[in-house]
């Protein structure tokens, strides 16, 4: 019976990783049908599964959807792309460094979907103005969006992953950014090196002119935008309010991370009333959240049947050293990721976790699993939501290059940049597991 | 580089306008490398961007600097309540906006390059004008409203205008607006081909300012 419902999920996981454009009803079908098989076959009623959905990391994304949506409006990210433009007068190198690490501090508080839309359209502009390269393109977003990821991990707000974990109960915030930011800081500094030793800009054709034109037209571009500081004052009050709620509130208190960033993002939306009302109708990301809650039914079921204890015992008899199995898991779960995309992958996974975390010292499983997740995130261009949405904006960009053709990015081209990412990736999450292990 | 710069200029001239655009870069060129490279500059990309051509040959010919002059457009405001500007122009548009009182509304029919990010244009004004999508501009008419566009070049027959204003200015729309004023904003006539522009009857606006 446990193989049946396994069954179902993994069919509706390939179907939606096949039929992207079709992923919402068929995970919402997929969901359906465990929970009238479950109902059918006496597992469980819907009430029960129901009652198995995380609803607190649902509330933290919805919350810290809407905040960062906030934020967003003030146009601080626009700007802040503007000045590191300027910083980096233009030059291709030192935009795409400082391009990389401003993407990896922006995912550490926003979503990365939210973080590529607000540093892209200023990159893009200027790889319009300035002219680059298809090689340059391709490592310069590539980085980018292994950035994204790696910043997603570094904190317990920045990605799904990171957020199931708090929600769950399984890691507190302090601890979790204690430890996955240090390793994430790591695995960046290591692909940014990686990356500059494959000398990305040496046949983009930067002269003084071009430099000259692009800060002066993107100056022109930007000449009457402003720092909404109205709005942007409420939002940097809720964000300090949240996270000394999440570090410094006694856990006796019963305040969860959930009703902290409800809190939170209840105080950056009443900052304008009005604008806060229109945000709540028209800025909750309903296909992402239903997309969740249809994943987190289904696991749910799978959950009822023992499937996930079993594997989990199953990983614990493989004749290897205790290490080696948990390496293994990092392995399965990076991999998995990036077939599935993180938030199956992540649902699922921490499930056998939890398990395994009784074995192991649970932060060497819980952030290796994160970054391992993370890793996987990473593989392939259609393995997180940020890298078609990369692919969208590039060509509604049109770039060409020095020839006049038009420059690509689409799976093919990311993939040397994505298997250079996941091996940095997982890298340091085994290497870390490994080391927690051992201390 | 050729394409490079073409690309840099595309991208200036579909949110800032092509004269905007054209006499910025023709600054920056100026200053970096002076008439020799005004003089490359026009060879370079003045066939396949004639306001360009026009701006560069001007420059070399000893207009260097831009003429606006929003008092043109005096008259056509008074007691107007709704200007929908058809089409952008940066340079005319900033100049403009401090002249118009505050209680005229002023909208922006979004509608152009699809490589302009009209999000970022507006921002520019904080406000101060509205996005109007084209299938909605209608909804700015009104006996005191006024539909504004920008003239290129003209013959002794024909406007050069922005292909928006084409499908703006029907004959039906000419009586739903108090005028239709065309502000001519090109003090050299163009050499070549227009080409991003469309060739318009005069009796398409009802005022036309700034005839040089």
């Amino acid at each position: 019976m446990s193989g049946l419902f396994a069954l179902l999920l993994m069919l509706t996981l390939v179907a939606q990783a096949m039929l992207p454009g079709h992923r919402l009803l068929i995970v919402l079908s997929g969901a359906a049908l465990s929970c009238t098989g479950a109902a059918l076959a006496g597992l469980a009623s819907l009430d029960r599964v129901f009652a198995g959905v995380p609803w607190n990391v649902l509330v933290i994304l919805v919350a810290l959807g809407l905040f960062t949506r906030r934020l967003a409006d003030t146009r601080l990210f626009g700007l802040a792309s503007l000045a590191l433009v300027r910083l980096a007068r233009a030059r291709p190198i030192a935009l795409l460094v400082l391009a990389a690490l401003s993407t990896y501090a922006i995912s550490m508080v926003l979503n990365n979907l939210t973080a590529l839309l607000v540093i892209l359209p200023v990159l893009l502009a200027v790889f319009a103005l300035a002219g680059v390269s298809q090689r340059f393109l391709v490592w310069a977003l590539g980085l980018i969006l292994v950035a994204c990821n790696l910043g997603g991990a570094a904190t317990p707000i920045g990605d799904f992953p990171a957020v199931l974990l708090l929600g769950r109960g399984a890691m507190g915030f302090a601890d979790y950014l204690q430890q996955a930011l240090p390793a994430t800081l790591v695995a960046m500094g290591l692909m940014l090196a990686l990356v500059l030793l494959q000398r990305p800009a040496r046949e983009v054709p930067a002269t003084a002119l071009s430099r000259r034109l692009t800060l002066a037209t993107l100056g022109r571009l930007y000449r009457g935008v402003r720092l909404d500081w109205g709005l942007l004052a409420p939002c940097l009050m809720a964000l300090l309010a949240m996270m000394a709620g999440w570090l410094l509130l006694p856990a006796h208190w019963g305040i969860e991370p959930a009703l902290v960033a409800w809190l939170g993002g209840g105080l950056a939306l009443a900052a304008r009333p009005s604008d806060g009302e229109r945000s709540l109708k028209q800025g909750i990301d309903s296909e992402a959240l239903m997309f969740l809650l249809a994943l987190f039914v289904m696991v749910g079921v799978v959950r009822e049947t023992g499937l996930f204890a079993r594997l989990a015992g199953w990983l614990l008899d493989v004749p290897l050293p205790p290490q080696a199995q948990l390496v293994l898991f990092l392995v399965m779960a990076a991999l998995l990721t990036g077939l599935f995309s993180a938030g199956p992958s992540m649902a699922a996974l921490l499930e056998v976790a939890e398990v395994l975390a009784r074995q192991f010292p649970p932060d060497a499983v819980y952030i290796g699993l994160a970054l391992a997740v993370c890793a996987g995130s990473s593989l392939f261009l259609t393995a997180a939501t940020a890298g078609p949405l990369m692919q969208g904006l590039v060509e509604r960009a049109g770039l060409r290059g020095v020839d006049g053709k038009r420059l690509q990015f689409g799976f093919r081209e990311y993939l040397g940049v994505g298997l250079l990412g996941f091996a940095v990736t997982l890298t340091v999450a085994i290497t870390r597991s490994l080391i927690a292990v051992s201390g | 580089m050729g394409a490079l710069l073409e690309q840099a200029f595309r991208l200036a001239a579909s949110e800032l306008g092509m004269a905007s655009a054209a006499w910025l870069f023709v600054r920056q060129t100026a200053a970096a490398e002076g008439a020799a490279g005004v003089a490359a500059l026009r060879d370079a990309m003045g066939r396949n961007w004639p306001v360009l051509d026009a701006v560069c040959a001007g420059w070399l010919a000893g207009r260097q600097t831009q003429s606006i002059d929003p008092d043109q457009l005096r008259e056509d405001l008074i007691g107007a309540q709704r200007l929908l500007l058809v089409g952008y122009e940066a340079d005319w548009v900033d100049a403009l906006l401090p002249h118009l009182a505050s209680e005229l509304r002023v909208g922006l029919i979004t509608a152009g390059d699809p490589l302009a990010d009209w999000e970022r244009v507006l921002a520019n004004h904080r406000g101060r004008i509205e996005p109007v999508a084209p299938a909605a501009f209608q909804s700015w008419a009104g006996p005191r409203s006024l539909l504004l566009s920008f003239v290129y070049g003209h013959t002794p027959q024909q406007l050069f205008v922005l292909p928006a204003w084409l499908r703006t200015a029907g004959s039906d729309v000419r009586l739903q607006f108090r005028e239709l004023l065309g502000w001519h904003i090109m003090d050299t006539s163009l050499a070549l081909y227009p080409r991003w522009l469309v060739a318009a009857e005069p009796d398409t606006f009802t005022v036309l300012r700034g005839l040089p």
